[in-house]
This record gives structure tokens, C-alpha cells and sequence, in this order.
């Protein structure tokens, strides 16, 4: 799976586990690399309850060192989608 | 220490309000919308809580610490920002020699919650998942530390009426808690170290 097509996939999973979609639709269309919290409320409850729900998805366990590297400096979708391709084994583009 | 929660409407949005340095801050973080609204909104708030609190101190301003939190300078006091969605908190206490910590967290996320504290913490749920949740921000916004500080953490919380008690995440803490039904506000200080 690309990170194009991860990507893809976090931008429906985050709006669809966020507590209010309208506020989380921002995601759909933001830049890859942009923190989320700029664009969205990404408080800690929301961001873990996106990482379990990442989890459940694509069949991974995130670990701490994963979690601290996709957060360090802001959560983007493109580390989330890294981290995620990390865990499962596959090569990062 | 003094805790305000309300709905975050009650604090002007009004960009003007800010002064030059947060107004600078605020377009290096470059926030969209509610997140932009919203930021403006806390930073008024807790410029409010000083100006009640400590009437006599002079202006101030609010910095973001590199850990996110927020810093007062100009007046000698600490405080601590919560917000989820249309509710806020802000807490203050006066002088440095204190760290606090508050969090305000909605009842909406109640299931998320439970899934969250099974997956990430040793001893799961211990009681009102949104209470747990409250009472372990509160700490982690206490000690400035990160989310990930919860992952595997062994932390023990009880409740007595409107105290919450924390064991297991570095000293015991005890904290305050109130119940509303939107949502819950936990707040603590202990000293610097």
C-alpha cells in the first residue's frame, strides 16, 4: 500500500472517529504535512482514540517509540501514514 | 487556586484582543478555523482569569511553551488551559512555586474513553472513564509531560466525592473534581521540584 493510499484512508478514519465530523472535515482536504491540531481539534482523547482506531484498521500495534515519532513536532497525516506502513513491515515512498 | 469552566461563547473571539505577541504567535502556528477561534478565545480567557484574580497586577501576556502549555508573562502566577469544543477552563494560581494542572473533558467521549484507557494503561477502567481520562490529563498537564507518558503507564485512581486520587504516575496526587452533565473538570497543583 502507498502512503498516498494510507493517507487516503486516515483522512475517512480520523473524520469518521472524531466526536463531531463537521469539525474534523478540514481533514478531507488539508496538506499532507500539515499538524493536524492546526487544522482540526486533535486533543489527546482524540488523537489516541484515532490511534486505536488505526489499529483496528490495519491490523497493527503501535508502540510507544511509533506513537512519540509520529507526534514529535505535531501529528501529520503523512507521519501517521509512515509510522503505519512502518509497523506493518512495508517500505516507505 | 482559582477554576473557571464556562462555554467558551462567553470570551470575545476578537482577534484585536490578542496582544502584538500572541497576534505573532498566532499567525507562526497558522490554525484554521475553530482551532484558530478557538485559541484566540483561550488566550482572552486566561488574560480575563489574571485581570479578576489578581486585579492589581499589571498587563500580561501568554506565551506557548514549547510542550504547548501556556505561560504567563508580565504577572507572577501559573496557569493551565483545558478546552473541548464549546467548553473551556482555565485555572490560576498565584506566584511560580506551584504547578498546576486542569482538564475539562466532555461526556461524549465516554465510550471512546473506556477503549482508549483498556488499550493504553495497565489497569484499564477504574471508575467514570471521563473522570479517569480528567484526572490523568490533569496530571500529565501538571508535570509537562506527554501523552505517550500513558502508554503501558500502572497508574491506581480512586474517588472520594469530589477528590480524585492518583498512585502510580511519579508522586501521589490529589486531586478536585466536579461534575457537570456535559462534561467533567479535574484540577490539582502540587509544588515545583
Amino acid at each position: 500500500m502507498t502512503t498516498a493510499a494510507v493517507v487516503g484512508q486516515l483522512r475517512t478514519l480520523i473524520v469518521t472517529a472524531a466526536p463531531d465530523p463537521a469539525r474534523a472535515a478540514a481533514v478531507r482536504g488539508c496538506p499532507t504535512d500539515v499538524p493536524l491540531d492546526t487544522v482540526m481539534p486533535f486533543s489527546s482523547v482524540i488523537a489516541l482514540g484515532v490511534i486505536v482506531a488505526v489499529e483496528d484498521r490495519f491490523g497493527i500495534v503501535v508502540t510507544r517509540p511509533a506513537l512519540q515519532a509520529a507526534f514529535a513536532g505535531g501529528a501529520t497525516l503523512e507521519r501517521l501514514a509512515i509510522m503505519i506502513q512502518r509497523l506493518r513491515g512495508e517500505e516507505t515512498n | 487556586m482559582r477554576v473557571r469552566a464556562d462555554d467558551l461563547s462567553s470570551v470575545p473571539g476578537d482577534l484585536h484582543l490578542l496582544r502584538l505577541a500572541e497576534r505573532r504567535e498566532l499567525r507562526a502556528l497558522c490554525l484554521r478555523g475553530p482551532r484558530r477561534d478557538e485559541w484566540i478565545r483561550g488566550r482572552v480567557a486566561i488574560r480575563r482569569a489574571v485581570a479578576w484574580w489578581l486585579p492589581r497586577e499589571s498587563r500580561c501576556r501568554v506565551r506557548t511553551e514549547p510542550s504547548g502549555a501556556p505561560l504567563v508573562v508580565g504577572v507572577d502566577c501559573s496557569v493551565s488551559l483545558s478546552h473541548d469544543e464549546r467548553w473551556f477552563a482555565v485555572a490560576l494560581a498565584p506566584g511560580r512555586a506551584l504547578r498546576i494542572g486542569v482538564d475539562l473533558c466532555r461526556r461524549v467521549h465516554t465510550d471512546r474513553l473506556a477503549r482508549i484507557l483498556r488499550r493504553f494503561t495497565r489497569r484499564g477502567v477504574q471508575l467514570d472513564p471521563v473522570v479517569q481520562w480528567a484526572a490523568l490529563e490533569c496530571v500529565l498537564k501538571m508535570r509537562g509531560l506527554g501523552i505517550t507518558a500513558l502508554m503501558g503507564s500502572d497508574a491506581r485512581i480512586r474517588r472520594f466525592g469530589r477528590s480524585v486520587q492518583v498512585e502510580g504516575m511519579g508522586p501521589y496526587v490529589s486531586l478536585y473534581v466536579v461534575d457537570r452533565p456535559d462534561f467533567v473538570v479535574v484540577w490539582g497543583s502540587e509544588e515545583r521540584r
